[in-house]
This record gives structure tokens, C-alpha cells and sequence, in this order.
């Protein structure tokens, strides 16, 4: 019954926002939020935010600690399901349908929007295993199938000359920035349409960090790309839009060079400029 | 608080915890050191040829050197036995028999030659006077008789011999009234007598010789006792002197010798060395003391027996080193006195498996639901409470509930089976394996979680594919630790599963068969055993097999957690 009653996305019949459609500007948007608020408890982390973003862009969110910026990331793909006092209010659109409709399947939900996490977190598995994990998931898969994507995934997130030898060791064995893009490789396995990182360099040193940075500019235009992270520079150098949140507020939203260098409010001047934050 | 204080404060505390820490080591090894080197000695010992001749002729294993070993110690008893029989031999005296027999028929016809002698006695007026005279005549009449039977139990009691003398005596206190109413009815027969008379006849001319009699077969019956308790002391230390006796024996023990240098060696010292005496008190109640035998049989072949024996013990038993593995794989026999203790150690095997088994999946199951699809409420914190006070529960009302819920009102089996034990251990444990499951699964980092609920996995399959292997190591050590703890509880097994003897259970028995248990049966033998001081090797080797196999669990719960961290971190 359960499994009856679940509306997949491809269905967007009963999903349709109808009358307003976020403003579309001739573009194309993979997801778009709409007076979108969350609330932990009594505490209102996102304030009403309107960010949507385009397909095979990259949208960099930025902000001090604490704006909701993490927040409002994870509510993408549901992953906030797991704190029990969560819930959300406004409309977060994927793809022509609310993500938080009650009757959406979220596997199938999570499947097109993958996630890669701010501490790479591979499982204490082999790295082919890593990797193949998610198409297994889908149902049984040929050998040779399931060889063929983990080489794609492996060779699209530049990872795949430093492992092809020892697929089969430990992934926990890897440094961590081998760690993170096996995790954008496993993310990739299955092929999302939209790829969210939550800080995917925070835990990594300057070397890795620019491989990953390298990295997200290979697979933009193939994927969705919504980055979150601390570092300004970051943002600048592989985003496309930026969103400025601030005490859990939407400040600022645009294209990333007009953010940086004319900002338009006061407390983005303030932040990209280093006097907070 | 100033630098130097602080430095003494630390130093103190560090002190006091390596005091406390070496206080520990050493009544642990006090407690253990005990236990070890005698646990050990149940498999490694002094042992006797009676142990190879059991081995040889119940089990069937023959030893090595045991043929020769048979020889020599055969040799060193033959002469020891050859005095035995000597000392026993019934006609020690029967060249005497003839010459008791005269004085007897002398004695008797005495009465007949001097019968008017005793009627000018009986005719005296004074009664006292009377009486004296007729005691006389008595006296002089049977002092050769009695001369004679008194010379043959002194002679019996310094050179051996007792138990033909007393046979002799025995049968001369049997014939002799016969053969002096005979006597006194020829004397009647002459001269009418009033009854008056003729009962003071009859009670000085017979009596007076019987009471002689009684007295002399009192001293050899004493000594022969004497020579039983010794006889009986040689048996139980060399076991039966023949093999037409040993078949007519039904205990195992009996058949046997004593199968250990140190058992040989105590009852040779209680019950060869010092034998038990009957004996009247001041108050003439009947004591049994403990004499020396040495002093007690001074002067007589007996003394000769035991100087032979002091010397030629190691002969006799010959002693030597030897390793019993058969302790942990033989079925015990007689009490334990014989034999292993298998059945001891497959039940508490049975016992600890089935609780795992039917513990584990519950224990496992339970943790999943409290740690991965438990939402906070009443209901839930209602569970972990009474999973909490489970946990608290003393262990005899674990084996009460056994009996009084699982057997008696559910019937799992007719009455103790090992199934009941089980599944009462099985409830002891529940609450330590789901605590210990429940911290593996939250030391998941959630990070797995999301990782994998983020790749589009359902809540089972996460938990399945990704969060219970992780948690494995951990659960494995909570129930592998919760095993041993099975294995060494002794109260909920009295009530549902254990007995003090028993056979070695097939696989399919357990459903119905109660079974011995190492936990209990250690209680038992140590308190309730008939024979608990002779076997107090089998008590300690069970202590350290038990010791053992628990021990040896916390190390594979330890090593199995090792490895899979290992192989999880590479």
C-alpha cells in the first residue's frame, strides 16, 4: 500500500506549483526555493529564502557560521528528515514538484539529488564497493555493468589512475582528499541530476582542496552543482551564482562576479570584505 | 594553589592508583595461583598402578609400561598378602582342639567322681557357706579347662591366630552346655535334688566355664575387629586382593585402589597406619577411638604387615608422573572418584551455545529498534526501563521464573532440560547484548547514515548494508562476553537445567534431558558430594576448566574485535 501510495517525481501531475512559477528569466532551474522556511523546534533557522539553481550551473551559498546556509543544503535532498524537530514551511521546487510533498518518494528523491558531505565519509568497504553501492541499490545489475560505472565515476571525479590498481582495498586506506572525491565518485555513480557539496573542503588541505575545486569545474554543465562553503575565494573561483545568507536570511542572491565586486546590501559588503564572519 | 601542592597531590594520586592497581594483581593472583597449580594437578599427577589398571580395564586404554608396572607392584604385594593369609589361616590351632576337647570331657567327669563331695556341699545349712564351698569344688574342677582355653587366646593373641582361637572358642561356647546339662543329669539322676539345688548346680558347674568362655572370645573378637579395620584400610589402598573378590564387588571404588600418590598416601596414613577401635567408656556406652596400629598390634605378625608396608609402598603403588588428558573427555565414573568430567563440560557448552543463540537474534533485533526506529516517548522509555531492571534482576529469580514459567505452566519440557536452562540464560543475558548492541550501533557515525541514505537507500537497507557491519565488532563482544557470563552462572541452571550426575548428552537430547553443568556441579562437589574430600582434584580442575573456557571467550570477543577493527580501518 505504502509503496502505491508514493508519488514519483516523473508523475509531476498533483505535484504541478500551478499559477506562479518562480520567475524564470529565460533560464532554466533545477530547483528553486519560494518563501522557503525551516525551523528547528521553536528556533527559525531559514527565513523565507527564494534561491533557485540553474541547470549545469554551479551556485555557491555563502555566510558566516550559523546563517541557515548548511541548513537550507541538506533540506534539498530531505537529509534534514533525520533531525525529528525539524519541519519547513514555503515551497522547495525540484525539477516542477515540492520536494516536501507528503507522498513524495524520497529514495527516488535522494537518487537524483546526490550529496557529497563536509568530512568524506566513505563505508568501511572495498573502494569498488563504495562505489558500486548505489547502483546496486537499484535493483540487480550485470558484472560487467556495474565495472563500467565504477570506472566512469572513478575516472569522472579524476580518481580513478590513483585507485584502478587496488579497487579492491579498503576505501578508509585512502588520504582524505582520495577519500572526498571517492565520495563525489560514489555520488556520481548513480547518476544525479543535481549534486549538492556541504563544505566539501573543510576537512581537506590546499592540494586536495584545489583538485576537488578542479574537479567541480569539469562536471559543471554536466550537473546541477550547489556548494556551500566557508571559504569566499572558494566561491569565487568555481561558482557561477552565489547566495549570501546571513542570521538565516536570504541577504543576497546573483551572479557571482556582480556579488562580489558591486555588492548590493550593506551586510554582503561587510562579509566578502572581512569585517564580520 | 601552589605548584609544590599540586605536585604532591599529583604524585599521591598517582601513587594511591598504582597501590590500588598492584592490591588487585595480587589477590587475583593469589585468588588463581591456587586454583591453577591444582586444577593442573587433576591432569597432571602422581599416579598410582591402580589408575592404569582402571584405564586398562574400564576404558580400555593401555597406558605405557603398564604390564610391568602390574608385574612389579604384584610382586611387592605378594608377601604382604602370603602374611595375610598366614595371620588368616583357620587351623592355626586345630592340633589344640583334641586337647581342649579332653579337659573338657575331664572337667565334666569330675562331676560324676566327686559327686558326694558336692552333696555333702549342698547339705551344708549356712547358705553362704554353702555357697563358697560349691564355688570351690567349681573352680577346682574347671581350672584346667579353663587353664587351657585362656592359654589358647593368649598364645592367639601375641602370635596371630585370633580368628581360628576365636573360632574354637566359639564353638566351645556352643557345645559346652549341652554337654554339661548332660553331665548334671547322671548327677540327678543319683540323688534327688530339690529345684533350689539343682539351679545352684546348674548355674556354678556351666555358667561359671561359660563366663570364662565369653571372656576370652570378648579379647579375640576385639582384636580380630581390630585386624578387619586394618585388613579393610589395605583393601581401600591396594584394592581387592584377588580377582574373585573384585567381582563380587558392585562399586567401582571398591574394585580399585587408590588411583593418586597423595590419595595413597592419606589413606595409608588413616586407615593402614591408625585403625578404629570399639571400645566401652567410663559410662558404658560404646565409643569407636583411633589408635595407632603400630602400637595396637605390638608384638604380633600384624606389626610385622605394617613395617612391611611402610617400606615397600612405593613398590606396591608404584608411583610415577602422568598426564590424564581423558580428565576433560571421559565420562566420570562412581561418583567421580574415577574418570572426567565430559558431561560437565558439554553441558555447559549446550547450555551457553543455546542461550547465545536464542539471545543474539532477540538481543540484536531489540538494539536495532531502540537505536535506529524508536521515536522518543512512553512507550519507549517504558522499554528501556524494563529492559534496565531486567538487567538488575538477581539470577535466582531468573532460574525461579525457569521453573515456575517455562516449565511448569509452559511445559517446554516434562521437567529440568537443558532447552529451559537455556532459554532461561538466554533471558539473563538479553539485556547486557541488547545494551552492548545498542552502544555499537550508536558508535555508527552518522555520517554512514547519511551517506548512505543520501545514495538513495532505504532505512532497512542502510541499516542492513552499511550500519550493522560497522556496529558488528561490538556486538559480537557484547554477546561473546555475555556467553561467558552464561557459562559460569550456576542459579538459573539448579532450577531448570542441571543435575549432579549424568550422562554426555546427544545434540537432540537437549530438548528433553536435564544435564551436569560445570557451574553446578562445582557447587555440588565441593558441598554435597558424598566423597567431596577425596575428590577435590576433579572440584579444582573444574574450577580451572571453567575458568578457563571463560577467559578464552573474553579473548575471542577481544580478538574478533581486534581483527574486523583492524580490517575496517585497513
Amino acid at each position: 500500500m505504502m509503496e502505491k501510495n508514493k508519488m514519483k517525481i516523473s508523475e509531476k501531475t498533483a505535484f504541478k506549483t500551478d499559477d506562479k512559477d518562480p520567475p524564470k528569466n529565460g533560464k532554466d532551474y533545477v530547483v528553486a526555493a519560494r518563501d522557503f522556511s525551516v525551523y528547528y523546534g521553536n528556533f527559525h533557522a531559514v527565513k523565507n529564502a527564494n534561491v533557485s539553481f540553474e541547470r549545469g550551473k554551479v551556485t555557491a551559498i555563502i555566510g558566516p557560521s550559523g546563517c541557515g546556509k548548511s541548513t537550507f543544503l541538506r533540506c534539498v535532498n530531505r537529509m534534514n528528515d533525520l533531525v525529528d524537530s525539524c519541519r519547513t514551511s514555503g515551497e522547495l521546487i525540484f525539477d516542477g514538484i515540492n520536494i516536501y510533498h507528503p507522498r513524495l518518494d524520497i529514495v527516488e528523491l535522494r537518487r537524483r539529488i546526490g550529496m557529497v558531505f563536509q568530512r568524506p565519509n566513505p563505508f568501511p568497504k572495498s573502494i569498488y564497493d563504495n562505489i558500486a553501492y548505489g547502483p546496486r541499490l537499484a535493483g540487480s545489475i550485470k558484472k560487467s555493468e556495474l565495472d563500467g560505472i565504477v570506472e566512469t565515476s572513478l575516472r569522472r571525479a579524476a580518481l580513478w589512475d590513483e585507485v584502478k590498481d587496488r579497487l579492491n582495498s579498503n576505501a578508509l586506506g585512502l588520504s582524505g582528499g582520495q577519500q572526498q572525491r571517492l565520495c563525489i565518485a560514489r555520488a556520481l555513480a548513480v547518476r544525479p541530476e543535481v549534486l549538492l557539496m556541504d563544505e566539501p573542503c573543510s576537512a581537506l588541505d590546499p592540494k586536495s582542496t584545489s583538485r576537488i575545486e578542479d574537479l567541480i569545474d569539469e562536471l559543471s554543465g554536466e550537473y546541477t552543482i550547489a556548494i556551500v562553503t566557508h571559504n569566499m575565494q572558494q566561491a569565487a573561483r568555481v561558482s557561477h551564482y552565489t547566495a549570501f545568507f546571513y542570521e538565516g536570511s536570504l541577504i543576497e542572491f546573483g551572479k557571482t562576479e556582480t556579488l562580489f565586486t558591486s555588492p548590493q546590501k550593506q551586510a554582503t559588503n561587510d562579509y566578502i570584505t572581512g569585517r564580520f564572519g | 594553589m601552589k605548584t609544590s601542592t599540586r605536585k604532591v597531590l599529583d604524585k599521591s594520586f598517582t601513587l594511591t592508583s598504582y597501590a590500588s592497581l598492584a592490591l588487585m594483581c595480587l589477590v587475583i593472583v593469589l585468588f588463581l595461583a591456587p586454583i591453577i597449580v591444582n586444577g593442573i594437578g587433576a591432569v597432571v599427577f602422581r599416579a598410582t598402578v591402580e589408575h592404569d589398571k582402571f584405564l586398562y580395564e574400564t576404558l580400555g586404554r593401555e597406558s605405557s609400561g603398564y604390564r610391568e608396572e602390574l608385574e612389579k607392584s604384584n610382586a611387592a604385594r605378594k608377601p604382604l598378602y602370603e602374611m595375610m593369609a598366614h595371620f588368616e589361616k583357620s587351623d592355626n590351632y586345630g592340633h589344640l582342639v583334641e586337647k581342649i576337647n579332653a579337659a573338657r570331657a575331664q572337667c565334666l567327669s569330675k562331676l560324676e567322681s566327686e559327686a558326694d563331695i558336692i552333696f555333702a556341699a549342698l547339705d551344708i545349712e549356712d547358705s553362704r557357706e554353702r555357697l563358697e564351698k560349691v564355688r570351690a569344688i567349681a573352680d577346682a574342677a574347671w581350672s584346667p579347662y579353663i587353664n587351657e582355653i585362656s592359654a589358647l587366646a593368649d598364645d592367639s593373641l601375641h602370635n596371630g591366630g585370633t580368628l581360628s582361637a576365636a573360632e574354637i572358642l566359639k564353638k566351645q561356647s556352643n557345645s559346652l552346655p549341652g554337654a554339661a546339662k548332660l553331665a548334671l543329669n547322671s548327677l540327678y539322676e543319683k540323688k534327688k535334688l530339690s529345684f533350689q539345688q539343682k539351679s545352684m548346680l546348674r548355674r556354678n558347674f556351666t555358667s561359671f566355664p561359660m563366663s570364662a568362655l565369653a571372656q576370652n572370645l570378648e579379647k579375640l573378637e576385639q582384636a580380630n575387629a581390630a585386624y578387619n579395620s586394618f585388613k579393610k584400610g589395605v583393601a581401600e589402598l591396594l584394592g581387592p586382593s584377588t580377582a574373585a573378590e573384585k567381582e563380587k564387588l558392585n562399586l567401582l571404588r571398591q574394585k580399585y585402589g587408590q588411583p593418586r600418590e597423595n590419595l595413597a598416601r592419606d589413606v595409608f596414613e588413616q586407615s593402614v597406619l591408625h585403625i578404629s577401635v570399639a571400645e566401652k567408656d567410663a559410662e558404658g556406652r560404646d565409643v569407636v577411638r583411633k589408635v595407632e596400629s603400630a602400637e595396637y598390634f605390638k608384638g604380633t605378625p600384624v606389626e610385622e604387615m605394617i613395617s612391611y608396608m611402610q617400606k615397600n609402598m612405593p613398590q606396591m603403588m608404584q608411583y610415577h608422573w602422568t598426564v590424564y588428558l581423558g580428565f576433560f573427555f571421559d565420562n566420570p565414573y562412581d561418583s567421580n572418584i574415577f574418570g572426567g568430567i565430559w558431561p560437565m563440560i558439554l553441558g555447559t557448552f549446550y547450555l551457553t551455545v543455546g542461550a547465545m543463540l536464542i539471545a543474539a537474534p532477540l538481543g540484536v533485533i531489540a538494539a536495532i529498534y531502540f537505536s535506529e526506529y524508536a521515536k522518543p516517548g512512553r512507550l519507549v522509555s517504558l522499554l528501556r526501563m524494563c529492559v534496565g531492571t531486567l538487567a538488575g534482576v538477581p539470577s535466582i529469580v531468573f532460574g525461579l521464573f525457569g521453573l515456575s514459567f517455562l516449565i511448569n505452566t509452559l511445559r517446554v519440557s516434562e521437567s529440568k532440560s537443558v532447552l529451559a536452562g537455556a532459554i532461561t540464560l538466554a533471558l539473563l543475558i538479553l539485556p547486557t547484548i541488547i545494551k552492548a548492541s545498542e552502544e555499537a550501533l550508536k558508535s555508527v557515525p552518522n555520517s554512514f547514515r547519511e551517506a548512505a541514505l543520501g545514495l538513495g537507500a532505504g532505512k532497512w537497507k542502510s541499516i542492513y548494508s552499511v550500519i550493522l557491519p560497522s556496529a558488528l565488532p561490538g556486538m559480537l563482544t557484547g554477546i561473546i562476553i555475555s556467553m561467558g557470563r552464561a557459562a559460569g552462572e550456576t542459579a538459573p541452571i539448579i532450577f531448570t537445567a542441571a543435575t549432579s550426575t549424568g550422562a554426555a548428552l546427544a545434540v537432540w537430547e537437549v530438548f528433553t534431558q536435564a544435564t551436569p553443568a560445570l557451574p553446578w556441579n562445582i557447587y555440588n562437589m565441593c558441598s554435597e558430594h558424598e566423597m567431596a574430600d577425596k575428590v577435590q582434584h576433579v572440584q579444582y580442575g573444574m574450577v580451572l576448566t571453567l575458568i578457563a573456557i571463560v577467559l578464552t571467550l573474553n579473548m575471542v570477543a577481544i580478538l574478533i574485535r581486534a581483527k574486523i577493527q583492524k580490517k575496517l580501518k585497513n
